[in-house]
Parts: C-alpha cells; structure tokens; sequence
C-alpha cells in the first residue's frame, strides 16, 4: 500500500477510534493526517512520471505547501483558469481536489497548532471523507491533461 | 466597509448574497449557516462559514454528500472568491453536537 493510501487509512481508523467518547487528540491527529494525505498523493503523482526513479525522492523534497495551497486556490478562480472547452465533469473533479487541498491545508494547521478549538467527531469525519472524496476524484483524472497540468504547476511558483 | 483585496465591498451585500444562497438550501438538511470574515492560515482575507446540519443529514453515509454538495452551492454561488478574492472555508457539525458542546459562534 502507498504511503498516500496509508495516511489516508489512518485518518480513518483516527476519526472513529473512539464513537462514544472521541478523544480530542484523535479527532485532531485525524484532520491532520488527512491533510498530509492529500500532500503525499499529490507529490507521489507527480515525481512517478520522472523517468529516473533514483532522483525521485529528492524532487518530491521540492514540493512547498503554501506555494501548493496557492496554486490550488487559483485553480477555481474563472479568469485564471476558464478551462474552455473541457469536459465539465472533469474540471468539477480537478476543482474538487484543488478546493479539498486548500481545505484541508487549513483545518491542518488549525488541528496541529489551535488549542482553542474543540473538534466534534462530525467536523473531523468530515475532513477525512473530503480527503477521500479528493483520492476519489483525483483517481478519475489522473491521466487528463488538466489533471498533470495541475500536477506540474504545484511546482511551479505562479505570477501575480 | 471593509476594504478586501480585490476591491470595495460592501458588507451588507455579502451578507444579502449569502442569505439569497442560504434560502435555497433544504432545511431538512441545513439547519443554521453563519460566517465571519478573517484570515486563513496563509494570512490571506477568507470567509470562514460554520455549518449545522440536522442530525439525519449528519449520518456518516450521508456526510460526504451532504457537505460536498452545501459547500459547492455556496462556493458557486456566494461567488465569494470570484467576485472579490476572498476564498471560502467550511466547517460542519450536527445538531446534537452543537447541543451538547454549545458554541457560540456558531449559533
């Protein structure tokens, strides 16, 4: 199983460790894990179409998570990326993972460093299966151009 | 009125946008939608929505669903972030849980 697949799993068996009696510390390791999730998915896809599986690794140490988080926002701005002519469906799922990853990104960092906030099992589930949604959406993409379009430019820092 | 990156915008139209949104979601679904306006962990100007759902819209089978679909209509249709850059986040609780830890801000 991939790592991505793993966390993903995690983020599961977290988010429903306790029904009855959820434990803040699971609820928030949950969203967190969900997020990282996403994270791994997105780079595994792209350093796997580097042909030189040695050098792998080492380009997926260049993925940034703000400057992901910005060109992921970006995605669903209409006059950036109108996307004429695409098949809408698949634009939804490419919006779909974008717009997750930049949810998610945030109710991390809010998991991982808010003491304040109090999470319900319901808003933690609700991170995990938007990440799931986001596997699943991503699944049905992957090998369209918008999809490894996207891919490419989480690496590349865009212009303002 | 606040003045927000992509221009003027006028508070009471927002909250007009919002609510013309809100009135077409399934009340047997959505219960409560409030907002506030703030940053995101990157420090950019975001609308933060928090969201109560009835405890039937709430069961797991139906969550994904359910939350994927509120979130949509609201991202598209407040057109927040189209019309002025201000992205939008969503969080969501059930009933019962806002019952039984009662939070203000989402009331």
């Amino acid at each position: 199983m991939a790592y991505h697949d793993e966390l993903l799993q995690q983020a599961v068996e977290l988010a429903h460790k306790d029904p009855t009696s959820p434990k803040q510390v699971d609820l928030r390791r949950a969203v967190s894990t969900a997020y990282y999730a996403v994270f791994h998915l997105l780079i595994s896809e792209t350093i796997s179409n580097w042909s030189r599986a040695s050098s792998r690794d080492a380009l997926g140490r260049m993925f940034d998570h703000g400057m992901m988080k910005k060109v992921s926002r970006r995605i669903s701005d209409p006059k950036l990326f109108p996307f004429g002519g695409e098949d809408s469906i698949l634009v939804q799922n490419l919006k779909t993972v974008a717009q997750s990853f930049v949810q998610l990104q945030d109710q991390r960092h809010i998991a991982d460093y808010d003491n304040a906030t109090f999470w319900t099992s319901n808003e933690a589930v609700t991170e995990v299966t938007k990440a799931a949604n986001a596997f699943a959406a991503w699944k049905s993409i992957q090998n369209e151009n918008i999809a490894q379009d996207y891919l490419v430019s989480l690496l590349i820092r865009p212009r303002d | 009125m606040p003045i927000l990156p992509s221009g003027i915008v006028n508070q009471a139209q927002l909250a007009e946008d919002v609510r013309r949104v809100v009135a077409k979601l399934d009340t047997d679904e959505v219960r409560s939608v409030r907002y506030r306006i703030g940053t995101d962990s990157t420090g950019e100007i975001s609308i933060f929505f928090r969201i109560i759902l009835s405890d039937a819209a709430s069961q797991e089978s139906r969550l994904g669903e359910v939350t994927g679909r509120v979130s949509r209509v609201l991202f598209d249709e407040v057109g927040s972030y189209e019309k002025w850059g201000i992205y939008p986040y969503f969080s969501f609780r059930s009933e019962s849980e806002q019952a039984w830890h009662y939070d203000g801000a989402w009331a």
